[in-house]
C-alpha cells in the first residue's frame, strides 16, 4: 500500500496535467483551511453601506479585494468560506459514494447472481435519468438545503462507483491469486477486503477524483437553482444565483463564485485525467 | 436475433417499470400528507379531504394503487397540475418542443464542432495544437455552464447587444404553433408573408446562445472523445494497409479510420442526451426558455407534485427510450455484432 | 537493377533516447528477382520495407545516401513522391491477414477503391476488375466474396484478398512481410505458390521477408541477412546457405529443424544469447557477445560488409573462399 502510495505522488508528478490540478487543489485546500486567518471579517457580517463595491475598493476604512455583495458583506470572505463548503461538499460526496458503491460493487461482482442482479438493476435505474435531475428530483422529496443536496448528488454518483468495482472485481476474482487465497481457506471476507479490494484501489482513486468534480458541479448546480444550500451559507452556486439580478451592474458578484467553481472542477478533473493515464495499465503503454 | 429482440424490451420494460414505480413512490415519501400534496391545499374540510382521497385512489391498499396508477399512466393520464390545473400531459406537449429544438441545435453545434477538432487533435498528436484542443476541451467539460451562460449573456446580450437576453423570439411576433419548433413555424407561408423572414432571424438569434451553452459539455465530451477513439484506430494494422494502398491521406482518416473510430463516438453522442437534459435544466433557467427543464424547475419550487411526478417519467421514459435507439445504432455501425445478432 | 538502395539508415526519437533501428544498409532488387530477408525479430527487416513505403510513425527520422526506383530518385522523406507509388508501383502484404483489412468496410469496397485510387475508371469496371483479381487469387465465389467483411474470412482467405489488392495496381515491386507467419502450415504453402506464380506472371519483383530459412530457400533468388539493424550476409540463396561465411547465418541454419536428421538424437540447436536491445547495443561487430568466434577485435572494431557476389561483414568468416 505504501508503496501504491510512492508510486502515485511519482506518477501525479510526471504528468504536467495532473501535477497542474493537484497544485490548483493544494491551494484551494489551503485557502479553505486558512480562511479565518486569511480575511478579517465573517462570511455574513455585513458593512453598513457598503453595498456592491467593485473589487479593490475601500470604503470607511475597510479594504475589499473582492468587493463587497448586495447587502454589503466581504466577497473575498465568502469566497474563502465558499471554499470549505465547496470542498466539504466534494468530499462528501466522493467518501459517501465510494463507500456505499465500493460495498454494493464488491457484493455484485462477487456473489454474482440475484445479488448482482439487483444490484445492477438498481443502478440502471439510476443511471436511467440525467444526474442533476435525478439530484433535483431527490431534493424535491427531501426539501432543499446543503445536507440534502449532498445526499442527492451522492445517490447519483453511487452507480459509477459500483460498476466499476463490479467490473473490478470480476476481472480480479477468477486471477490465480484468489484461487490460492481461496484454496488456503481464506473466507469471503477475507478474499473480498485483503485480496480483491486492493487491486482496485488506482480505478478507485481515479474514479474519485472524478466523482469529487462532478459532486461539486452538481451541487453547486443544485445551489443554482435554489434546490441546493440556502442563504446566507456561503456556497458557490448559490451566491452567484443570488446575484443573478445585479448581473449588468456588478457583475463581479457573479464571476467571482463562477470562475472558482470552475477552477475547482477543471483542477479535480486534470488530476483525475492524469492519474488515468498514469495508472490505467491499457493506456500506460500507449504510445 | 429473436432472443436478443426479446431480452432487449424485456430490459427496457423492466426499467420503464422501475421508473414509474420510483415516480409513484415520489409523492408517498414526501413529508406531509400526499392528499393535501396532489391537491395542493393546505386546509381541507374533511369530506372534501375524503372525497380527495378517494378520488386519488389513496384509500386502497398500496399495491393496488400503484396498479391503477400505472394503468392511468400508460393511457396517457399523468394527472392535473395544481397551478394551472390543466393536465400534466397537454402541459408537457406545451413545453417539450421547445427543449427538443433548443437540444437538437445544440447536439448538432456539438458534433459539427466536436469531432473536426477531435480528428485534428489526433491527427497532430503531442503538438501545440493538441495540447490547446484538449486543454480547451477539459475547460468546457468542467464548466458550470448555469455561470457561462451567465458570461455570454454578460458580453454578448448586455455588452454587444448582438443577442437578446431571453426567450425563444421577440415579443411582437406571435407565431401560430403548428411543430412548435419556431425554426419551422417562423418558416410557414402565412407568417413570411406577413412579417417576411424577420421572425425566423429573431427566432435564430434567441437561440444561439443557449445553443452553445448547452452544446459547450457535450462538445467537449465528444472533442476528448473523438480524439482518444482516433488515437486507438490511427494505431491499426488497417489504417496502415490503407496507407500502403497509396489512399490520399484524407481518406485513410476521414473514411477508414472514421469508420471504425465511429463506434465510440455514437456511443458517446448518446450518454449525451442525459448531459443535454440535465443542461437543459440549467440553460433554460437562465435564459428563461419555456421547454420542460423550465416546467420542472417552476413545479419544483412551486411544489405542484403531480406535475413534477408525470413530468419526471416522461423524461426519463425519453432517455430510456433514446438509450435504446442508442443500442440499435451501435449495432447497426458494427458490422461484427450486426451479423452475429442475424445468425 | 529495379531498387537500389544506398546507406539507408532509420531513427527513432523516444523518451529514452534516440535508437538506431536500422545502421546504413545498402542493397538492390533486380528486375523479376525475388529477394528474400531472414533475421530475427527486431533485426530491421520491417523497418527498412515501411520506410520504403514511408509507413513508419512519425517519429521515425530516415537518412539516405541515394534511393533510386525504375530509374529515377526517390525521397524516402517525402509522403508526396511515396504516396503516388505506393500501391500502384510498389505494394505490401502483411504479416496479419486478419487486421490487415478494415473490419467496417466490405471486401469489394476495399478492393473498389484501391484500383480507382490509381486508375482513372468507374465503379463498375473496377468491380468487374475486382471479380477478376479475386478469382485469380484462387478465391471461389469471388462475386460473392465482394460484399463480405474481413472478419467473415478465414486468414487464408483475407491474405488472398490482400494478395488480390496488392497486385491490382499491376506494381513492379512487391513487399511480402511474412506473409505467412500468422496462418496454417497448410495454408502457408499454397499462398506461397500463389506468390510465386504471381510473381512470374506479372514478372514482378519481390522482397519476401521471413523467418524461416526453408522457405527463403525454395521461394527466393538472393538472400539477404540481417541481424540488429545491419546486413550481416547477403548473396545468391543457393550459395549464402551451401556457403554460410557469417557465423549468425551458419547459427541459423543449424538452429533449423531439419528433415534428414527426423528424430535427432541431439536437441535443436539455438544461438545462446538474444538480439541486442536497442538501447544498449554492444560494440564493434553486433553480435559479439552471441559468437564462438569472436575475438578482442570482433568487441572494439564494426567488421564493415566484404566480398563481391555474396558479402558478408565478419572478421573471422566461416571458410573463407
Amino acid at each position: 500500500m505504501k508503496d501504491f502510495f510512492i508510486e502515485l505522488s511519482r506518477d501525479i508528478r510526471k504528468n504536467k496535467g495532473a501535477f497542474a490540478g493537484f497544485l490548483l487543489i493544494s491551494f484551494f485546500i489551503s485557502l479553505a483551511l486558512f480562511a479565518p486567518l486569511l480575511s478579517s471579517y465573517q462570511p455574513d457580517q455585513v458593512i453598513d453601506g457598503a453595498l456592491r463595491l467593485s473589487p479593490g475598493a475601500e470604503y470607511g476604512g475597510h479594504y475589499f479585494l473582492f468587493g463587497t455583495d448586495d447587502i454589503g458583506r466581504d466577497l473575498f470572505t465568502r469566497i474563502l468560506f465558499g471554499a470549505r463548503v465547496s470542498l466539504m461538499v466534494g468530499l462528501s460526496v466522493v467518501v459517501l459514494a465510494a463507500s456505499l458503491g465500493t460495498f454494493l460493487g464488491l457484493m455484485a461482482g462477487y456473489f454474482g447472481g440475484w445479488t448482482d442482479r439487483v444490484i445492477s438493476r438498481m443502478m440502471d435505474f439510476i443511471m436511467a435519468l440525467p444526474a442533476v435531475l435525478f439530484a433535483i428530483v431527490i431534493v424535491a422529496v427531501l426539501g432543499p438545503g446543503l445536507v440534502n443536496s449532498v445526499v442527492a448528488v451522492s445517490i447519483v454518483a453511487l452507480p459509477n462507483f459500483t460498476r466499476l468495482i463490479r467490473a473490478q472485481v470480476l476481472a480480479e476474482k477468477n486471477k490465480q491469486y484468489v484461487q490460492a487465497a481461496r484454496l488456503y481457506g481464506a473466507g469471503h471476507f477475507r478474499i473480498l477486503f485483503k485480496e480483491i479490494l486492493p487491486n482496485c484501489m488506482a480505478p478507485l482513486i481515479v474514479q474519485g477524483s472524478l466523482g469529487f468534480s462532478d459532486g461539486v458541479l452538481n451541487c453547486a448546480a443544485l445551489g443554482f437553482l435554489g434546490l441546493g444550500a440556502q442563504a446566507p451559507t456561503p456556497e458557490w452556486g448559490t451566491m452567484l444565483s443570488d446575484a443573478r439580478s445585479f448581473l449588468e451592474s456588478s457583475p463581479w458578484m457573479v464571476n467571482l463564485p463562477g470562475i472558482c467553481i470552475l477552477l475547482v472542477v477543471l483542477s479535480f478533473n486534470l488530476l483525475g485525467d492524469g492519474l488515468r493515464d498514469a495508472l490505467d495499465p491499457r493506456l500506460k503503454n500507449r504510445a | 436475433m429473436l432472443l436478443f429482440a426479446l431480452k432487449k424490451i424485456m430490459e427496457v420494460l423492466l426499467t420503464l417499470v422501475g421508473i414509474t414505480f420510483v415516480c409513484f413512490l415520489l409523492i408517498r415519501l414526501v413529508p406531509g400528507d400526499p392528499v393535501l400534496l396532489m391537491i395542493g391545499e393546505r386546509n381541507l374540510d374533511p369530506i372534501a379531504y375524503a372525497e380527495a382521497k378517494a378520488k386519488l385512489g389513496l384509500d386502497k391498499p398500496i399495491a393496488s394503487q400503484f396498479a391503477s396508477y400505472a394503468g392511468q399512466v400508460i393511457t396517457g393520464d399523468l394527472g392535473t397540475s395544481i397551478t394551472s390545473k390543466a393536465s400534466v400531459w397537454s402541459e408537457f406537449k406545451e413545453h417539450f418542443p421547445a427543449t427538443v429544438e433548443l437540444s437538437i441545435v445544440a447536439l448538432i453545434f456539438a458534433v459539427l464542432f466536436s469531432i473536426p477538432f477531435g480528428i485534428l487533435a489526433a491527427v497532430k498528436k503531442n503538438t501545440f495544437f493538441d495540447y490547446f484542443l484538449m486543454g480547451t476541451s477539459l475547460t468546457g467539460y468542467s464548466m458550470p455552464i448555469f455561470w457561462w451562460g451567465l458570461v455570454l449573456i454578460l458580453f454578448f446580450s448586455v455588452k454587444l447587444g448582438w443577442t437578446p437576453v431571453s426567450g425563444r423570439i421577440a415579443l411582437e411576433y406571435d407565431i401560430p404553433v403548428k411543430t412548435g419548433f419556431y425554426l419551422m413555424d417562423t418558416l410557414s407561408s402565412e407568417v413570411r408573408e406577413a412579417e417576411g423572414y424577420r421572425p425566423f432571424w429573431s427566432a435564430v438569434q434567441h437561440l444561439i446562445l443557449p445553443m452553445i451553452v448547452l452544446g459547450t459539455i457535450p462538445l467537449a465530451v465528444m472533442a476528448r472523445m473523438t480524439r482518444s477513439s482516433f488515437l486507438e484506430v490511427l494505431g491499426e494494422d488497417f489504417v496502415r494497409t490503407a496507407r500502403a494502398k497509396g489512399l490520399p491521406e484524407t481518406r485513410v482518416i476521414l473514411v477508414h479510420a472514421f469508420r471504425n473510430a465511429l463506434i465510440p463516438i455514437v456511443t458517446t453522442l448518446a450518454l449525451c442526451f442525459g448531459t443535454v437534459i440535465t443542461g437543459a435544466i440549467l440553460t433554460e433557467t437562465i435564459f428563461s426558455w419555456p421547454g420542460i427543464g423550465k416546467w420542472i424547475v417552476t413545479s419544483i419550487t412551486s411544489r405542484d407534485y403531480p406535475t413534477i411526478q408525470g413530468g419526471v417519467l416522461i423524461i426519463a421514459v425519453i432517455i430510456v427510450l433514446t438509450n435504446t435507439l442508442v443500442d440499435l445504432i451501435y449495432i447497426y455501425l458494427n458490422p461484427r455484432i450486426k451479423n452475429a445478432l442475424l445468425k | 537493377m529495379l531498387l537500389e538502395i544506398e546507406d539507408l539508415s532509420v531513427q527513432f526519437k523516444t523518451d529514452a533516447g534516440t535508437l538506431e533501428a536500422l545502421r546504413p544498409v545498402s542493397f538492390s532488387v533486380a528486375e523479376s528477382e525475388v529477394l528474400g530477408v531472414v533475421g530475427e525479430s527486431g533485426s530491421g527487416k520491417s523497418v527498412t520495407n515501411l520506410a520504403l513505403m514511408g509507413l513508419l510513425p512519425a517519429n521515425a527520422k530516415i537518412s539516405t545516401k541515394r534511393v533510386v526506383f525504375h530509374g529515377k530518385n526517390l525521397d524516402l522523406n517525402s509522403q508526396r513522391e511515396l504516396r503516388k507509388i505506393r500501391g500502384s508501383q510498389i505494394s505490401m502484404i502483411f504479416q496479419d491477414p486478419m487486421t490487415a483489412l478494415n473490419p467496417s468496410l466490405k471486401v469489394g469496397y476495399q478492393m473498389i477503391e484501391t484500383l480507382r485510387c490509381h486508375f482513372d475508371i468507374s465503379k463498375e469496371v473496377a468491380r468487374s476488375r475486382a471479380i477478376l483479381l479475386l478469382e485469380r487469387v484462387g478465391i471461389p465465389n469471388a462475386e460473392k466474396r465482394l460484399s463480405s467483411y474481413s472478419f467473415e474470412l478465414s486468414g487464408g482467405l483475407s491474405q488472398r484478398v490482400m494478395i488480390a489488392m496488392a497486385i491490382s495496381c499491376h506494381p513492379k515491386l512487391l513487399i511480402a512481410d511474412e506473409p505467412t507467419t500468422a496462418l496454417d502450415v497448410t495454408i502457408q504453402k499454397q499462398i506461397l505458390d500463389l506468390l510465386l506464380d504471381l510473381q512470374k506472371e506479372n514478372k514482378m519483383s519481390m522482397i519476401f521477408v521471413s523467418h524461416d530459412l526453408a522457405l527463403v530457400r525454395k521461394y527466393s533468388h538472393r538472400v539477404q541477412v540481417m541481424y540488429a539493424g545491419e546486413l550481416a550476409e547477403s548473396g545468391r540463396t543457393e550459395d549464402v546457405i551451401q556457403h554460410p561465411h557469417h557465423p549468425y547465418t551458419f547459427g541459423l541454419l543449424k538452429a533449423r529443424p531439419s528433415a534428414h536428421e527426423g528424430l535427432a538424437k541431439e536437441p535443436l540447436y539455438a544461438i545462446p544469447g538474444v538480439v541486442p536491445s536497442l538501447k544498449a547495443r554492444p560494440t564493434g561487430c553486433q553480435f559479439h557477445p552471441r559468437c564462438s568466434r569472436a575475438t578482442d577485435v570482433c568487441k572494439t572494431l564494426n567488421p564493415k560488409l566484404t566480398g563481391s557476389s555474396q558479402k558478408f561483414a565478419c572478421h573471422h568468416p566461416l571458410e573463407t573462399p
